[in-house]
């Protein structure tokens, strides 16, 4: 134990320093990040030590986030996992060292049920003080296709095997009959198994420190601590609201279809009261809940709002209990915001960067400074599984499709990121075709793809494949028909697309949401959406877009048409007039 | 000619460091000069020059210069470097732009207003290049010389200088590189030509792609910067062949290989010293070491021992990426300058803002007025403030009160209670640092070794050890001048990387010798240039393996004739070091290589442990200089403590706990609970007692 004490504090009489308090919170960071490391470094699957698809976190003794996990996605879902588990398993049931499996979205908190959280209540001294968490993507949990994430599911049986909160681990070990239910019902028990094993190892360092924390600071101390953490977050909300006018205002955006109805599209909706230093967000226009899976529960709604909400207002405010607290929901069971079970919900992704956009449009209209047109619509995956890779076997290409992204107020739209959390997927090309029965023959900006404006949007992308083999082709990605849209004289950008075989006389275009058998010798063409641009594009900086036609970002023609620069024949320097 | 005068020069941001070690008496040398950012050659001359007088050493008595450069990192991180042009595959320009994997943290990540690093080739100066190779080396389409020759015009006609070529998969094959480069060089041979098949043979394109731009970027400029100080140090009479350049990775390369290769510099800053703390290790037979470099910004810690990976290929400059194999090295930002302020709901934050140099901390005087790390340490009475940077400026210790104070009133604290404070804040910022390190790498803090260079490293090692329970803390002679040890006690190294996938069960011995052949034939030619024989060159084999569909790889040794029982072998020492690095191992799993991979060391001399006179256990009367109060929590507060002069300590004194030692360039903190025994090369080793 180390000797450099923190001030012992009488029991009751705690008031923390801005001292202490930066330093208790620093260190309830490091248990968290700590807990990712392990996590990332000890998980079974791919998907977590390649794609780091989890997170991790320490709650309060309410089940409340007291220090974000290093993936914003998973905030309010923390919230709600903590709940679904409490509401299961209230305090005096819990024992020190139990840990709880929960993938249930509708019992707990998770987005979709392939995502799995383990929990662990952390006791001092027989009292409650918190819990620590992880939240990680599985490869399995059982439904009507691999992965859990079907795009025909109807129900969220068909998504995957539901577990609402299962003591999994207690301090005498493993719970046997849980492991044997959960692992029989994936596909691949070992990835699951071990990925499991990894979060608990991770939650329970994590709890280990926090009883060091305890021991150094006094039980009070650590208590008060985690309030005053969230407190901050919640002034700071305040504070920065205080700059907003009173009022009220709204945002929609629309998905294609449900994946049922091909022609109904689906609308989402917010509306945004701000009075003084609180704010409300209201998803009651939202559509009704849908057949297909991109049904909404309220984790993920509020989720896209709160990652809406502290973008504009101040990023580096820290997304935790106190942030959720800042804001009021309204949000009625039954709509595709708060989609009522067994509604299916394995898609949820390009439903919840549709109501995030929705959320911004509401607090653009109110007055937001910061501000920024809508990212393309379109994030989503695409599979492709071959009955033979180059090895022989089965096997199943994955990629992760995302636009790029709106324009800001000072800026050009990114390139190509993920439009909620901004990673940009890692696919290889030549890691690609040595492993799939497939060729790429072009990854290329696509030309006025980009939203124009003073600032304009992030371009498309398109790429192209060639396929050596049969495959089955699944796409889940938002949407094509609805695109977003410019922002204070800004413009659209350009749609997503995917188009089979362009060009020939078998040339046609996939709905968003869809599976088909593609033979071999197929040409695949998946466009990403251009991000929309910001601002009047004849205001913008007469050297930016000559520099965006020498790039081949913009065409000439739209140089004149949009942004009314006519820049004769040659290179394209100094003589160009507007 | 026999070894006469060694001689070290790293060039820092503040300043440039020169050691200096007679071979054979192992008398050695040390000072600093400022450094010259806007030709950083007059700095490394002048040092030189200010050794020669010194010690009156003739030019021809230097056998060896060994540098440690910025050249190359500085043109990145200030966009300086010369205007490029790039040729890809034809389909393929959005490759580099896009920036596969790229994944920010923080507030970024939400953030609408993130922008992506800007590319140091517009898509107006990408040219495409109808070519084509597949994934098992067929060439599926020739490049066509006419296209290739219109395109380099165009590039030429743009303005570029230096032309970067990164086909796809061009490491199976590198036939359609080399061939652009011939036609590159009949059309204009001053251009400089960077192929991503000699830089990085190596699968994944975007990394491939954004190293071989940084190569093409910086590549004119190193290659000036190094002519010139070559030219500089021949005229000075110093023509000794064995000058050298320091790498990433921790080898050094001479001066006229590292033109070839200016990429290898880029993150070579922190290498060095982390040399030259792995040399230290050895040295004193520790198991595991972390160097603990705390300069005037930053903290570079990084994790030394037998079974941590200490290499990695995931570099990040600017905001660009690099993929040259180079030290894992983590950098904080926390440092001497570094600056507190009150953050929101009052709380004490520390950087990442500093004051630098200039204005610097606030006793510096020249115009700083914000509480830094430095002032903070003044207080405490760690610091003299009136001896800073190694008594060449007089501070005032009332500037930092005066700041502290300022700070405090946010707190509601007095100024000492806000210096106490803020030491606790940044302890324990540098304590997480190094023990998420730690944990990353599955090592318990009681068994390493810290190691405390920089100018403040070790005045605050000691705090950092006891929060995390580190047991020893080893200061060396001249921390602040670790980098320019570091460079003499490091061989000349190259590593040489292609990628070829198959099964390490499966793929031909055939196919397995071809690989390696090449690259040992380049290792060995590269050895000789530098001036090695062939038995002086020491070739070490490795393989980078995974489990079929991993993203990354691990690397394992890989010499011995390929047999049977060999490649088992090797499968077993991947699951092992899977299982040492990550606590697991899929043993039934098939095992696959991904990476061909030679090390070619070439061993020379290594110099700077110098034997100290032994003298008793207590210190020489002339050691204690006096005492001054310092803050020392475990002591209850602040108490009277006895000062040293390092100088006069000798091997085998021991020294109490609650203890000051000082030396030119630095102070020592010696915390209470710990004793200080001074070991045979003069090292301070300080062991701490944990209750």
């Amino acid at each position: 134990m180390s000797i450099v004490e923190g001030p012992k504090l009488a029991a009751g009489a705690v008031s923390l320093d801005g001292i202490t308090l930066e330093i208790v919170g620093q260190r309830i960071a490091e248990i968290v990040s700590t807990m990712e490391v392990l996590l990332f470094h000890s998980g079974y699957s791919t998907i977590l030590r390649e794609s780091n698809d989890g997170s991790a976190t320490v709650l309060d003794r309410n089940g409340r986030v007291v220090v974000g996990a290093g993936s914003p996605v998973h905030i309010a879902a923390y919230y709600y996992t903590a709940q679904g588990i409490l509401s299961r398993y209230p305090w005096e049931r819990m024992n020190e060292r139990d840990a709880f499996v929960i993938n249930d979205p509708y019992i707990g908190g998770t987005h979709h049920v392939p995502d799995l959280a383990v929990v662990t209540p952390v006791f001092w001294e027989g009292r409650p003080l918190g819990f620590c968490a992880t939240i990680a993507h599985k490869s399995d949990v059982g439904g009507i296709v691999p992965g859990s994430s079907a795009a025909s599911s109807r129900e969220i049986f068909h998504d995957g095997v539901l577990f609402p909160g299962l003591k999994y681990w207690t301090a005498d070990g493993p719970v046997e009959d849980a492991v044997a239910v959960v692992t029989r019902n994936s596909r691949t028990p070992e990835l699951v198994a071990g990925d499991i094993r990894a979060q608990i190892g991770a939650v329970r360092m994590g709890e280990v420190r926090v009883h060091e924390l305890v021991r150094q600071y006094g039980y009070e101390a650590i208590v008060e601590a985690m309030e005053r953490l969230q407190d901050i977050s919640y002034d700071r909300i305040g504070d920065a609201l205080e700059g907003w006018p009173d009022g009220e205002a709204e945002g929609e955006a629309f998905l294609d279809s449900d994946g049922v109805d091909l022609e109904r599209r689906v609308r989402f909706h917010a509306k945004v009261r701000k009075a003084g230093r609180s704010i409300a967000v209201d998803f009651s226009g939202s559509d009704e809940q849908v057949a297909g899976p991109v049904n909404l529960r309220p984790q993920s709604s509020e989720t896209a709002s709160l990652i809406a909400l502290l973008g504009y207002l101040d990023p580096s405010i820290s997304l935790n209990g106190g942030t959720q607290r800042a804001v009021t929901f309204v949000n009625p069971p039954g709509r595709i915001t708060n989609a009522r079970f067994p509604a299916p919900c394995n898609n949820y992704m390009p439903s919840l960067h549709l109501l995030l956009t929705a959320t911004q449009t509401a607090l653009l209209a109110l007055g937001s400074r910061r501000a920024s047109a809508p990212d393309g619509f379109g994030v989503g995956a695409m599979t492709l599984g071959y009955r033979a890779n180059q090895g022989g076997r089965r096997a199943v290409q994955y990629e992760l499709i995302g636009p790029s992204l709106g324009a800001s107020s000072t800026s050009d739209g990114a390139f190509q990121a993920h439009p909620v959390a901004h990673t940009t997927p890692s696919a290889s090309i030549e890691i690609l075709e040595t492993e799939f029965p497939m060729r790429l023959r072009c990854c290329e900006a696509i030309v006025d793809s980009a939203g124009p404006g003073t600032f304009r949007g992030g371009l498309g992308c398109v790429r192209e494949y060639e396929l050596l083999e049969d495959a089955i082709f699944t796409l889940r990605v938002g949407g094509f028909r609805s695109g977003s849209w410019g922002v204070r004289g800004g413009e659209a950008g350009l749609k997503g697309r995917c188009i089979v075989d362009p060009g020939t006389e078998r040339e046609r275009a996939l709905p968003a949401l869809y599976t088909t058998e593609l033979p071999s010798g197929t040409i695949l063409r998946v466009e990403t959406a251009g991000g929309s641009g910001f601002g009047d594009p004849k205001m913008r900086d007469r050297e930016a877009v000559l520099r965006d036609v020498r790039n081949g970002y913009v065409s000439r023609e739209e140089a004149a048409r949009v942004y009314g620069l006519n820049i004769k024949e040659g290179n394209g320097g100094s003589d160009a007039q507007s | 000619m026999s070894e006469r005068w060694a001689i070290g020069v790293d060039t820092g941001g503040t300043f440039t460091d020169l050691v200096a070690i007679e071979h054979d008496s192992q008398r050695t040398y040390v000072t600093k000069v400022p450094s010259t950012p806007a030709d950083p050659s007059l700095a490394v001359i002048e040092a030189i020059q200010r050794f020669m007088s010194a010690e009156k050493v003739q030019s021809g008595e230097i056998t060896r210069f060994a540098h440690g450069t910025t050249v190359a990192t500085n043109a990145v991180l200030e966009e300086k470097g010369v205007q490029i042009g790039l040729l890809v595959t034809r389909g393929f320009r959005a490759v580099y732009e896009m920036r596969a994997g790229v994944r920010p943290t923080g507030a970024v990540l939400i953030d609408p207003y993130y922008e992506k690093t800007r590319p140091l080739v517009p898509q107006y100066c990408i040219e495409e290049i109808s070519e084509r190779i597949y994934f098992d080396g067929t060439r599926a389409i020739e490049p066509d010389a006419d296209e290739v020759r219109r395109a380099v015009r165009a590039l030429i006609g743009k303005g570029a200088r230096s032309v970067a070529v990164c086909y796809l998969f061009s490491f199976m094959d590198d036939a359609h590189e080399r061939r652009t480069r011939e036609i590159i060089r009949e059309i204009d041979p001053s251009i400089r030509v960077s192929l991503s098949s000699e830089i990085l043979p190596t699968i994944r394109e975007y990394p491939r792609i954004a190293t071989t731009v940084l190569d093409a970027y910086v590549g004119p400029i190193m290659e000036a910067y190094l002519e010139a100080l070559d030219r500089q140090l021949g005229e000075m009479g110093v023509v000794t062949p064995q000058k050298y350049v320091m790498q990433s990775h921790g080898g050094l390369m001479r001066i006229d290989v590292g033109k070839r290769f200016p990429n290898q510099t880029l993150l070579s800053g922190p290498a060095a010293g982390v040399i030259f703390g792995r040399q230290l290790g050895e040295l004193i037979a520790a198991e595991r070491i972390v160097t603990f470099d705390m300069g005037g910004t930053s903290t570079d810690i990084a994790l030394l021992g037998r079974d941590t990976s200490s290499e990695t290929n995931k570099g990040h400059i600017g905001g660009h990426d690099v993929a040259t194999p180079m030290l894992k090295v983590l950098t904080l930002g926390a440092g001497g300058g570094t600056i507190g302020w009150i953050g929101p709901g009052g709380l004490l934050k520390a950087g990442p803002h500093s004051a630098g140099s200039t204005p610097g901390p606030a006793c510096y005087g020249r115009g700083g007025t914000e509480a830094t790390v430095t002032d903070a340490d003044a207080l405490m009475g760690y610091l003299d403030p009136e001896r800073l940077l190694g008594g060449r400026l007089r501070g005032d210790r009332q500037e930092s009160v005066a700041a502290l104070e300022r700070l405090g009133r946010g707190l509601g604290l007095d100024a000492e209670r806000t210096a106490i404070g803020f030491e606790k804040v940044i302890t324990t910022n540098m304590a997480i640092g190094v023990r998420l390190a730690l944990t990353e790498s599955g090592i318990d803090p009681r068994a390493v070794t810290l190691v405390a260079l920089g100018g403040a490293g070790p005045v605050h090692a000691c705090a950092v050890a006891q929060f995390l329970g580190i047991r020893r803390v080893l200061v060396p002679p001249f921390p602040g001048n670790a980098c320019a040890s570091g460079l003499l006690q490091t061989d000349v190294r190259h590593v040489y990387v292609r990628s070829r996938l198959g099964s390490v069960r499966e793929m031909p011995a055939s196919d397995w010798r071809a690989v390696y052949a090449d690259l040992e034939q380049r290792a060995i030619a590269d050895g000789r240039a530098e001036g090695f024989d062939r038995d002086a060159i020491a070739l070490g084999y490795h393989l980078d393996v995974r489990y079929p569909r991993q993203g990354y790889e691990l690397t394992v040794p890989a010499t011995g004739e390929i047999d049977d029982a060999w490649r088992a072998r090797i499968e077993e020492s991947f699951h092992s070091l899977h299982e040492a690095v990550y606590g697991i191992a899929a043993r039934g799993e098939p095992v696959e290589i991904v990476n061909f991979r030679i090390v070619s060391e070439m061993v020379i001399p290594k110099l700077g442990f110098v034997p100290l006179e032994r003298g008793s256990e207590m210190p020489a009367p002339e050691a204690r200089t006096g005492s001054r109060l310092a803050y020392f929590e475990a002591a209850g507060g602040f108490v009277e403590a006895p000062l040293y002069d390092r100088r006069a300590l000798r091997a085998g004194n021991a020294i109490a706990g609650g203890a000051i030692i000082e030396q030119e360039d630095c102070t020592t903190v010696v915390e209470p609970d710990a004793r200080l025994t001074v070991d045979g090369f003069g090292n301070l080793v300080i062991e701490l007692v944990h209750v």
